[in-house]
């Protein structure tokens, strides 16, 4: 027995589609807690009227937002289950599946010529992060595709390993505050901190998948988590740009050692709307949806 | 102030909204997007027909999923895109066409603002990511046009209270974007100083 084709496709049609259709527990509990404390009665008028949004969505079994994005899973393999197909193709053909049944508007197109495949899938797209589980008799997978208005605010810089910290919260906060109103806020803030060129934004985006009622583990970094979301929160950008104390939901980081003669940060800018749905998936066909 | 209001606007209705104001609109809206905002502007200095005619209508930058044939077509869904991508286009636009409302998201720029100063045109802006809000406000998809233009091309479609909508840019020369963001670019130079002190 082996996990096949069939079953990751499955997966990856389900976990495209659903990741889309809620927001996370997390995220609404977060979006009425600062409902309630905004001062700002246009603010507290658009932030009901987004968790009515994904009242609707439930019921109609709709999207949130019609930016269906870029997919993009996550793999954790166990390092006690049997894979006996290509995940990455499966899920590839799960994103293409689900881009006709949803419908999704399919975006995928060539960096250069622009030509849009019309199924949602191309070159490097799903977009795949991998890593191993030990001990786990699963494979877990997480959809967690992601759109481009919040994509376009965010950045990447590498300073030098000697300068003072305070220059990474400066880069942090002129970003947010650049990003405006274009991300749609309430955002959530994904920091990266170190690692080199290569890993820097994957761990942006892993800090933005975290749910925003999670502080990083480590107290320093969670410090550092708390006092920027309230320094975020002082720019009074307000949900839409258009004023009020809600601009993000949290500011999540996560870190890796770097070099001794260097210090990457990127900052991941994403809107309230993060897409991530989960499912395991067993060598004895068991599919279980988190 | 909550107003539900239906197309066309004249420029007396446009001129008595201010920022701040809830807007619910009713009537046929045209999905048009960056590239169609060029090629209408080409079309009509250059004396073509347009498969449109918006003056005293709105235009809405979003895109739109839909399915079926030519003759029966379905929206899916649809949704408002960041509209900083027509800046180029829509004061001549604005100008040329006479449209009284511009309805996307995240506003537009000081040129834009000018423009709808001088013919009587608002901005309206859709909570960003709530496409079942505009999508249960959809009657009637009535038509395509410019299929050649790929993810950009228009469409004509019947709204029945296509809201909420802010007014966040409106007649009299006000924008609540502008207003917000210079209070927020002043809040970061403070925060800024913070940071430096430590």
């Amino acid at each position: 027995m082996s996990i096949t084709n069939e079953m990751v496709k499955e997966v990856g049609e389900r976990l495209y589609g659903e990741s889309l259709k809620a927001i996370p527990k997390d995220v609404e509990d977060k979006l009425k807690e600062m409902r309630d404390a905004e001062d700002s009665d246009l603010a507290r008028f658009q932030l009901d009227k987004i968790l009515l949004n994904a009242r609707i969505a439930k019921e109609r079994d709709g999207v949130i937002c019609q930016d269906t994005g870029i997919s993009s899973y996550k793999v954790l393999v166990g390092t006690d289950v049997k894979v006996g197909c290509d995940i990455e193709k499966a899920l590839a053909q799960g994103t293409a599946a689900a881009t006709k049944s949803m419908p999704a508007i399919p975006h995928s197109v060539h960096p250069i010529t622009r030509v849009n495949s019309g199924n949602g899938v191309g070159p490097r797209n799903p977009i795949m992060h991998w890593g191993m589980i030990p001990g786990a008799d699963y494979v877990e997978i997480t959809g967690m595709p992601t759109g481009g208005g919040g994509d376009l605010c965010s950045g990447t810089r590498m300073f030098t390993g000697s300068t003072p910290f305070k220059e990474v919260k400066k880069f942090i906060i002129e970003t947010v505050a650049e990003a405006g109103c274009k991300p749609c806020p309430p955002m959530i803030v994904g920091v990266g901190l170190g690692g080199m060129y290569e890993s820097v934004s994957e761990l942006a985006k892993e800090a933005y998948m975290r749910p925003v009622n999670v502080r990083n583990s480590d107290p320093i970094v969670a410090e550092v988590e708390k006092e920027l979301m309230e320094m975020v929160n002082e720019l009074g950008i307000g949900p839409m740009g258009l004023g009020g104390k809600t601009t993000c939901l949290a500011v999540n980081i996560e870190y890796g050692n770097t070099g001794t003669y260097i210090l990457p940060v990127s900052v991941k800018i994403g809107c309230w709307d993060v897409h991530r749905k989960a499912a395991r998936l067993y060598d004895d066909g068991r599919i279980e949806y988190l | 102030m909550e107003k539900h209001l239906s197309l066309p606007l004249s420029e007396k209705d446009v001129r008595g909204l201010n920022t701040g104001d809830i807007v619910y609109l009713s009537g046929e809206i045209i999905q048009l997007l960056g590239p169609a905002h060029r090629r209408a502007l080409e079309d009509k200095a250059a004396g073509r027909e347009l498969p449109f005619d918006v003056e005293n209508m709105a235009i809405y930058h979003c895109y739109t999923c839909l399915t079926g044939d030519e003759d029966h077509l379905r929206c899916e869904f649809l949704g408002a895109s960041t509209s900083a991508g027509v800046n180029p286009y829509e004061p001549e636009f604005i100008r040329q066409f006479k449209v009284r409302a511009v309805i996307g998201k995240g506003g537009m720029d000081d040129n834009t603002l000018r423009a709808m100063k001088e013919v009587g045109c608002v901005y309206l802006a859709q909570i960003g990511g709530c496409c079942q809000l505009s999508s249960q406000a959809v009657q009637e998809t009535k038509g395509t046009f410019w299929e050649d233009m790929a993810a950009n091309f228009g469409v004509k479609m019947m709204f029945k209270d296509l809201g909420p909508l802010v007014v966040a840019m409106d007649a009299n020369g006000n924008s609540q974007f502008e207003t917000i963001n210079q209070r927020a670019m002043k809040n970061k130079e403070e925060i800024i100083k913070r940071i430096d002190g430590e």
